[in-house]
């Protein structure tokens, strides 16, 4: 199927230095480049007004002072909170399906039309009648990131079935294993790669959909919170709000690449070579 | 190797080391030798002895940590204009976006006008027999047709030196026969010194005019053997000849031998 | 390093279909017999079948679950196909909401690919110019994309630009992120090739490194296409005037459910047709392509 992607090529996305010890001199330029685009973040500020775009000073300041109210964190807490849900959700669905899915001519067979339409629906199309069955609420957002999420993940599963090691499968059956052991022990291990993989699109696709659902759909979060404040001309409030959405996007990467190195330890895109 | 004739290509005092977590290790220390115009030169070694790392030095693809490398009697600091180069993995030195003649003429692209790169390009394929395939990709050939075209390749620069790394390590025995007749004709034909990496001694006495057997941790040239065949070579005859045998037991043992051991009897090379 | 594969195509149910013998192309063996054509007809439609029993029996189930729904959220599917045929094709709204929408996607995500290319190209040449700027792109392509849209409301307003903006924005990041991996993770041996043969650096740029880059680039662009597609529903559910977003949008907000309906199923067959598109671009592009090869000599 289409759409799937190698682990060993999306493992770690700009990697220019994976076990290089980071010198003073590095953090140096580092520090440099950030100090550049803070000044051309002040520039545009200059050029465009603050009405338009608030200082980096102005934005740090409304964001020390929404960090002090309870609203923020309830909003951080919901978008958060409905994407780990989704993504939960999507695993448990999405993974197993493929799994079966990929592991049997038939069924890829089957399935391969009706996947292949049903993922390149645009989820966000789901927002309107969501909000009608369930309102502007936490469980509309759920039901849309399930439902953009579970694609990656089961594509990458049925890829991670079929690309499993022919040689393995050998093995399996020269040692007389188990149908148990030979899924137990060789074909999820080895399918780990990818699934990761897919969990990394998922997790993004899953925080996109997430405060779409809030800016379009009204559900309680951060993105409702950017809507209101870009309403009520609030710019500073909005724009420290997308650095909020920008930071949970980060640590949803980082999550997943730690999680990467924690369970990969063995495959050829994290060990170290030793170059 | 008399200092009478020009080296086309040489090793002078040649070193090098790299850097590991547990410190320096040392792979070449003090490598000499030169080649001369028209000369096929096999280099020979146990698994992991540097042979690489000579070649990429000779190549101008890193730069040795002592000593250099001299050709045409100057100091090069990159690769040389004069120096091809035909590596061992074919299937990934060719590009597969290209179809042949186009990787064959690639070297040339932008140097000199498309009408004579075509002309080159085919005057190569035709002297390693695969003007029929000109249009097709690598992937659809054959591995000795792969590296075929990778010889081609290197031939479309009108190199003074050819060198090849385990050229013929991947293909099969009979391709490996005809692919060893048609570098030994190219050579006849063109004039060019061939500088062949291997660890096949058979493929290393057949041949050469000279083999050089590296050893030693770090390695340097243990022996450097002359092979009296003449130009004229056959897979079976040239084989079955009894110097062949002797040579082949001397490599060996050179090969095998500890550290430590001398280079003894055997035709040091004049 | 082997070829970066970051695709496979479709596999054919014949790789598993126990009679079959289809080459990966999924043409038929030849046939010399009348009773060999029969039979590799039947062969045919015994695959087609294979392949499209399921979608017909969830559409069949979507058509007579429906047929007498008194739900207002659900109204029977011949309904809304009826409905999709007035309103999009008899009533012209295919050029009139659907045509822009599509121009706007397409601008922006043009826009995305030539400015991510261009400087994944540049960062992935430049390895320390990379490692500098690597805190900021991290945090640039983590912000999810519809969390731009207010502040771009702000900052260029309501029109097609802004849209453009949002669209250009949210699509560049899989694109540059890509084309950065791709361009770095070239295979040793084809850099040793440039190097030996000593390349030119403008032929080193587009005849190996972009080329050797490409499969992972398109995996990037393609990501990137869903993006723009929801960027682009997104970015017209707020405020706009006409576009396939604003057209579901008030159709919910109008009550005018079936309409809505309508919109949706249009918007399915809009990412469904882009990515058909989208496919056959990149069979174009990536024709040498170890994942993509009909079957030569070897």
């Amino acid at each position: 199927m289409v759409m799937t992607v190698h682990p060993v090529h999306q493992a770690a996305p700009f990697a220019s230095s994976r076990r290089r010890r980071p010198s003073a001199v590095r953090w140096g330029w580092r520090a440099a480049a950030v100090i550049v685009s803070l000044a051309l973040w002040q520039a545009a500020t200059i050029l465009l007004g603050d009405t338009v775009v608030p200082s980096p000073g102005e934005t740090v300041v409304a964001l020390g002072q929404l960090v002090a109210t309870g609203a923020f964190w309830a909003a951080v807490g919901a978008t958060v909170g409905s994407t780990l849900v989704g993504l939960a959700i999507a695993i448990v669905v999405a993974v197993p399906l493929g799994l079966l899915a990929g592991s049997g001519g038939f069924a890829t067979a089957s399935t391969r039309l009706s996947v292949d339409f049903l993922r390149t629906i645009p989820p966000v199309t789901l927002i309107p009648l969501a909000v009608l069955l369930y309102g502007p609420s936490a469980e509309m957002q759920v039901v849309l990131i399930v439902f953009g999420s579970v694609w990656p993940l089961f594509l990458q599963a049925v890829y991670a079935v079929r690309e499993v090691d022919p040689l393995l499968r050998d093995v399996s059956r020269a040692f007389r294993l188990s149908r148990r052991s030979l899924w137990v022990d060789i074909v999820l291990p080895s399918s780990t790669p990818f699934l990761l993989t897919g969990l990394r699109v998922a997790s993004t696709i899953a925080l996109l959909l997430a405060v779409a659902a809030e800016l379009i759909g009204n559900a309680p979060g951060v993105g409702r919170e950017i809507a209101l404040a870009q309403l009520g001309a609030q710019v500073p409030t909005a724009y420290a709000y997308v650095v909020v959405a920008a930071l949970l996007g980060v640590a949803l990467n980082l999550g997943v690449a730690v999680a990467q190195r924690r369970m990969l330890f063995w495959h050829p895109s994290v060990r170290t070579e030793g170059r | 190797m008399s200092s009478q004739t020009a080296a086309v290509i040489e090793a002078v005092g040649l070193g090098h080391a790299y850097q590991t977590a547990a410190g320096t290790a040392a792979i070449l220390r003090d490598l000499q030798f030169a080649v001369a115009p028209g000369e096929f030169v096999c280099i020979v070694g146990s698994s992991g002895v540097g042979k690489t790392t000579l070649l990429r030095c000779l190549a101008g693809l890193q730069a040795p940590s002592e000593g250099f490398v001299a050709v045409e009697g100057s100091k090069i600091a990159g690769p040389s204009a004069a120096v091809s180069l035909v590596f061992q993995d074919y299937s990934r030195s060719l590009l597969p976006w290209l179809s042949v003649i186009d990787n064959v003429m690639l070297p040339l692209k932008g140097r000199v006008a498309r009408s004579l790169r075509t002309t080159r390009a085919l005057r190569a394929l035709a002297d390693v027999g695969l003007t029929d395939a000109r249009d097709s990709y690598p992937w659809q050939l054959s591995g000795g047709m792969q590296q075929r075209v990778a010889i081609a390749r290197a031939l479309v620069f009108e190199p003074r030196v050819l060198l090849m790394d385990e050229p013929f390590a991947s293909v099969d025995a009979q391709t490996r026969e005809s692919l060893e007749d048609l570098v030994l004709r190219i050579r006849n034909d063109e004039g060019q010194s061939v500088v062949l990496i291997t660890h096949d001694i058979d493929e290393a006495i057949y041949l050469a005019d000279r083999v050089i057997v590296l050893g030693g941790r770090p390695a340097s040239v243990r022996a450097d053997l002359a092979v009296p065949f003449g130009r004229e070579r056959d897979q079976l005859a040239t084989k079955a000849e009894p110097r062949f045998a002797e040579l082949r037991a001397e490599v060996h043992r050179l090969i095998s031998a500890p550290a430590a051991a001398p280079a003894t009897t055997g035709g040091v090379t004049s | 390093m082997t070829s970066t594969v970051t695709h496979r195509p479709a596999r054919d149910a014949a790789t598993t279909a126990p009679n079959a013998s289809v080459t990966a192309a999924g043409q038929m063996p030849p046939s010399t017999t009348a009773g060999g054509t029969r039979r590799r007809l039947g062969l045919l439609l015994g695959r087609v079948a294979l392949e499209v029993w399921l979608p017909v029996v969830l559409v069949g189930v979507w058509w007579f679950a429906s047929a007498n729904s008194t739900s207002p959220f659900f109204p029977p599917l011949q309904k809304i196909l009826a409905k999709t045929w007035q309103v999009w094709v008899v009533q012209g709204r295919v050029s009139s909401d659907l045509l822009p929408s599509i121009l706007n996607l397409l601008a922006g995500y043009g826009i995305a690919v030539i400015v991510g290319v261009a400087a994944g190209l540049a960062l992935g040449l430049l390895p320390r110019l990379l490692d500098a700027v690597e805190p900021e792109l991290e945090f640039l392509r983590a912000v999810p994309a519809v969390a731009i849209l207010p502040i771009a409301i702000i900052a260029i307003g309501l029109g097609d630009d802004m849209r453009i903006a949002v669209i250009a924005f949210g699509a560049l990041w899989p694109i540059l992120v890509n084309t950065v991996a791709g361009v770095r993770s070239t295979d040793p041996v084809v850099r040793d090739v440039s190097t030996a043969f000593r390349l030119k650096p403008a032929i080193a740029l587009f005849s190996v490194r972009l080329p050797s880059a490409a499969p992972q680039i398109l995996a990037g662009a393609r990501t990137a296409l869903s993006i723009a597609v929801v960027l682009i529903v997104v970015s017209e559910m707020s405020g706009a005037y006409r576009g396939i977003g604003n057209f579901v949008l008030a159709a919910q907000r109008n009550y005018a459910i079936t309409d809505m309906w309508t919109g949706m199923i249009v918007l399915g067959l809009l990412g469904y047709a882009l990515n058909l598109v989208f496919r056959v671009v990149e069979a174009r592009l990536l024709a040498w392509h170890p994942a993509y090869r009909k079957k030569g000599v070897k």
